[in-house]
């Protein structure tokens, strides 16, 4: 069991870190503030209020591990907030771009980048499944993070790409659509062409 | 102390000014609520990303 200065340290680091995070993610999102974590981070100034207030060492320590526990849920909520933020960005790729064969082109290993955001996007799912889980998610506080980087390098490359399979795609329209002009302009020739040789034979047999 | 003093940019002081006041209410996509993440998350529920990509 930590020491009483301890916990306050670990509060102080940990309630650094959400703010860090919960202001990251309204400057990454542009979304808003996320009050879910707000609220966390309040209950955290309650449980410290308590501790300062009370006479006993045991309650005074139960009520800091309540404040750490509250700001453990805080950094869960804002790391899911962020996460759902890539993983919606990552639908809009897919959905826009996916039926594009110069997707995996463009994107090197298309693939396993889809296989990650799946990834992520079924631990979110699990830990929401199971109700005690998710009450208790601040045990879970930390297992969102390394999905973050990931899939903030996946979805940048995807921004960055989709110009890139945008145009792409415009050449080969353009390119199509050159060739059905030039198409259509051969098959007008050859009708004109055909017309000119039957009225030519009419006027001869006259 | 007034609660203005607590926030440094001015944009901030302005809107807790107002808010205080109650003159405007906060927009829609200012903020997000619990609510609002749980349904992006029922809406990802079935979203497979390994289906069908153009190869």
């Amino acid at each position: 069991m930590p020491a009483k200065g301890d916990e306050l340290q670990i509060l102080l680091d940990l309630f650094e870190q959400a703010e860090t995070k919960i202001k990251n993610a309204e400057l990454i999102t542009s979304e808003g503030v996320l009050i879910p974590s707000i609220n966390e981070l309040r209950y955290v100034g309650h449980h410290i209020v308590r501790s300062l207030l009370s006479d006993d060492a045991k309650e005074i320590q139960a009520e800091r591990v309540r404040a750490i526990n509250h700001v453990k849920r805080a950094i869960y909520d804002i790391d899911e907030s962020l996460l759902i933020y890539y993983i919606e960005s990552a639908v809009n790729f897919k959905e826009k771009y996916n039926d594009s064969g110069f997707t995996t082109e463009v994107v090197t290993d298309y693939p396993e980048k889809l296989a990650m955001l799946d990834e992520a996007n079924k631990s979110i799912q699990q830990l929401r499944e199971d109700n005690n889980n998710y009450r208790d998610r601040e045990q879970f506080y930390q297992k969102l993070n390394p999905y973050l980087d990931k899939l903030s390098k996946i979805v940048a490359i995807f921004e960055q790409s989709a110009p890139l399979i945008a145009n792409k795609q415009q050449d080969k329209d353009n390119k199509q659509q050159d060739k059905d002009n030039q198409d259509r302009k051969s098959k007008r020739r050859f009708i004109i062409m055909a017309l000119i040789g039957i009225i030519g034979i009419i006027v001869a047999l006259k | 102390m007034k609660i203005t003093s607590l926030f440094n940019k001015k944009s901030e002081r302005k809107l807790v000014a107002k808010l205080s006041k109650g003159s405007i209410n906060l927009q829609r996509g200012r903020y997000q609520t619990a609510q609002d993440i749980t349904e992006k998350v029922k809406r990802l529920k079935h979203y497979n990303f390994g289906k069908k990509y153009a190869g």
